[in-house]
C-alpha cells in the first residue's frame, strides 16, 4: 500500500510520463505539485492540497508537462471532430495543437512521429495518435489517442448513416465543400515549412525533398520505398561517415 | 456469421494498409465489393463521398459506413447494423496499433542511439518532400475546378488556397477555423 504510487489515488492525473522524466524540468514549489514519497498521506491538508492543484490548477504547472489524460483525449475529439480533408489534413492541426499551444514535445519530436506514422501501416492519424499518447502517458495514452480520433468520425457517420442518408446531394452542402477543398490542400502544404526548420535543411540537404517530391509526384513511386531508401542512406552515412567525427 | 467475418477482412485492411486513405479505400472495394458481395458499385460510390466530405480520417469513416450497410444489407435490424459499424471500425485500428505501441517503445528506448539517430537524419529530409508530393499530387481539377471549365471557380479556388496557406503560416489562425472560414466562403461565393 505504501508503495503505491502517488497518481493512482488521484482521477485523471498521470503518472510522471517518459516524456516528463527526459525533459527534467526542475519543479519549482508551486508549478508544479510533485508527489514524492509517501509521506504526504500523513499530511491530509498537504494531499489534498497537491490533488485539487493537479486538477484544476493545470495551467500553472511546468509548460512541457501534459496535464491529464483527459485534456489530451478531449484535444484527440476535437482534433477527430473538425478537421475535414482525411488523416493528412490533421497534420497541422496537431502540430498547431500539441507542439505550438500546448508544447507536449518539440518539432523535432513531432517530425519524428511522423515519419513513423507514415511508414507503418495503418490509418496514419489514428498511428499518429496512439505514438504521441504513447510518448506522453504509455500504453494507456496510446488507447486513449486512437479512440479519441475514432470516436467522432465513428458517431458522425451513423449519424449519417442513420438519419441523413442523402446530405451530400444537398447543394448548401456542395458548395460548402467547394470552398473547403483548396484550404485542405493549402493546410497540408503548410507543414513542409516548419519541418524545413527542425530538420535543417541548408545548401547541401535541400535536393533531397527536392528529389523525395518529384520522384513521388513525377515519376509515381510508392513513398515506402523513398522511406526505406532515406533510411539506409541515413544509416550508412551516419554509421561510414559521420561517426568519425565524434 | 457475418460479425466474425468484418472482424477478419478489416483487421486484415488494417494490417496491410501502407498507402493511407486512398490506398484503403481500393482494398476495402476489392475485400467488400468484389469478394464478399456485401455492398453494390453504387453504393461503395457513394460511401466514398460521404467519407471524404465528413471529419476525420477517410479510412475510419469508410469502415465504419461499410459496416453498417453490410450487416443490414444481410437483413440484420438497425442495432445489428451500429454494433457492425463500430467493429469495423475498431478491427481497423487494433493491430496497427500493437505494432505502433512496439515501435514506440523500442524508438524511445533507444533514440539517443547512432543506429536510430542516423536514420532519422537522412529521413527528416525526405519526409518533407512526401509531404509536398501529397500536397502537389491533390492539386487537381477535383479539388481546384479547372480554367477551361469554369475560369471564375477557378480564380476562387487558387485565392482561396493562397488565403488558407498564408492564414495558417503567417497570421497562425488556427487550421481548424481555417477550413470553416473557407467552407463559408465557398457558400457566400458560388
Amino acid at each position: 500500500m505504501w508503495d503505491t504510487p502517488a497518481w493512482l489515488f488521484v482521477p485523471f492525473a498521470s503518472p510522471p510520463s517518459d516524456y516528463a522524466r527526459r525533459t527534467q524540468q526542475p519543479p519549482t514549489a508551486c508549478q508544479c505539485p510533485h508527489f514524492g514519497g509517501t509521506r504526504f498521506l500523513l499530511q491530509p491538508y498537504n494531499f489534498l492540497t497537491k490533488v485539487l492543484q493537479s486538477l484544476y490548477f493545470s495551467p500553472t504547472r511546468s509548460q512541457h508537462q501534459p496535464n491529464n489524460v483527459l485534456d489530451f483525449f478531449l484535444t484527440c475529439n476535437k482534433i477527430g471532430a473538425f478537421t475535414l480533408g482525411g488523416g493528412f489534413a490533421m497534420v497541422p492541426v496537431m502540430e498547431r495543437e500539441f507542439v505550438e499551444k500546448k508544447q507536449w514535445m518539440s518539432h523535432d519530436e513531432f517530425t519524428a512521429i511522423l515519419i513513423v506514422a507514415q511508414t507503418t501501416p495503418g490509418i496514419f492519424a489514428i498511428d499518429m495518435a496512439s505514438h504521441i499518447g504513447y510518448k506522453l502517458y504509455g500504453v494507456r495514452g496510446g488507447i486513449v489517442g486512437a479512440l479519441g480520433i475514432a470516436i467522432p468520425s465513428i458517431v458522425v457517420i451513423l449519424l449519417i448513416a442513420l438519419f441523413f442518408h442523402n446530405f451530400k446531394d444537398n447543394p448548401y452542402v456542395e458548395r460548402f465543400f467547394r470552398g473547403v477543398r483548396p484550404a485542405v490542400v493549402a493546410l497540408i502544404a503548410a507543414p513542409c515549412f516548419s519541418m524545413a526548420r527542425s530538420a535543417r535543411i541548408n545548401r547541401y540537404n535541400w535536393w533531397i525533398p527536392v528529389a523525395a517530391c518529384l520522384l513521388i509526384a513525377a515519376f509515381g513511386v510508392s513513398p515506402i520505398w523513398i522511406i526505406l531508401a532515406a533510411g539506409l542512406v541515413g544509416y550508412i552515412y551516419g554509421r561510414y561517415f559521420a561517426s568519425r567525427r565524434h | 456469421m457475418i460479425f466474425l467475418q468484418l472482424f477478419i477482412v478489416f483487421s486484415k485492411i488494417g494490417i496491410f494498409n501502407f498507402g493511407g486513405g486512398y490506398a484503403m479505400l481500393s482494398l476495402i472495394h476489392n475485400e467488400t465489393v468484389v469478394k464478399h458481395a456485401w455492398l453494390t458499385n453504387a453504393e461503395f460510390t457513394d460511401i466514398v463521398a460521404i467519407s471524404q466530405s465528413t471529419p476525420g480520417p477517410i479510412g475510419i469513416n469508410s469502415a465504419t459506413y461499410v459496416g453498417y450497410t453490410a450487416v443490414v444489407n444481410e437483413g440484420y435490424p438497425v442495432w445489428a447494423g451500429i454494433i457492425g459499424a463500430v467493429l469495423a471500425s475498431l478491427s481497423v485500428i487494433w493491430l496497427p496499433f500493437i505494432l505502433m505501441i512496439m515501435i514506440s517503445r523500442y524508438l524511445l528506448r533507444h533514440k539517443d542511439s547512432v543506429l536510430v539517430s542516423s536514420i532519422f537524419s537522412g529521413l527528416r529530409p525526405a519526409i518533407i518532400g512526401l509531404i509536398a508530393a501529397a500536397a502537389l499530387l491533390l492539386m487537381n481539377s477535383e479539388n481546384f475546378s479547372s480554367w477551361s471549365e469554369s475560369p471564375f471557380s477557378f480564380i476562387v479556388s487558387v485565392l482561396l488556397f493562397l488565403f488558407a496557406f498564408f492564414g495558417t503560416r503567417l497570421y497562425k489562425v488556427h487550421p481548424i477555423l481555417m477550413i470553416l472560414l473557407c467552407g463559408v466562403a465557398g457558400l457566400a461565393i458560388y
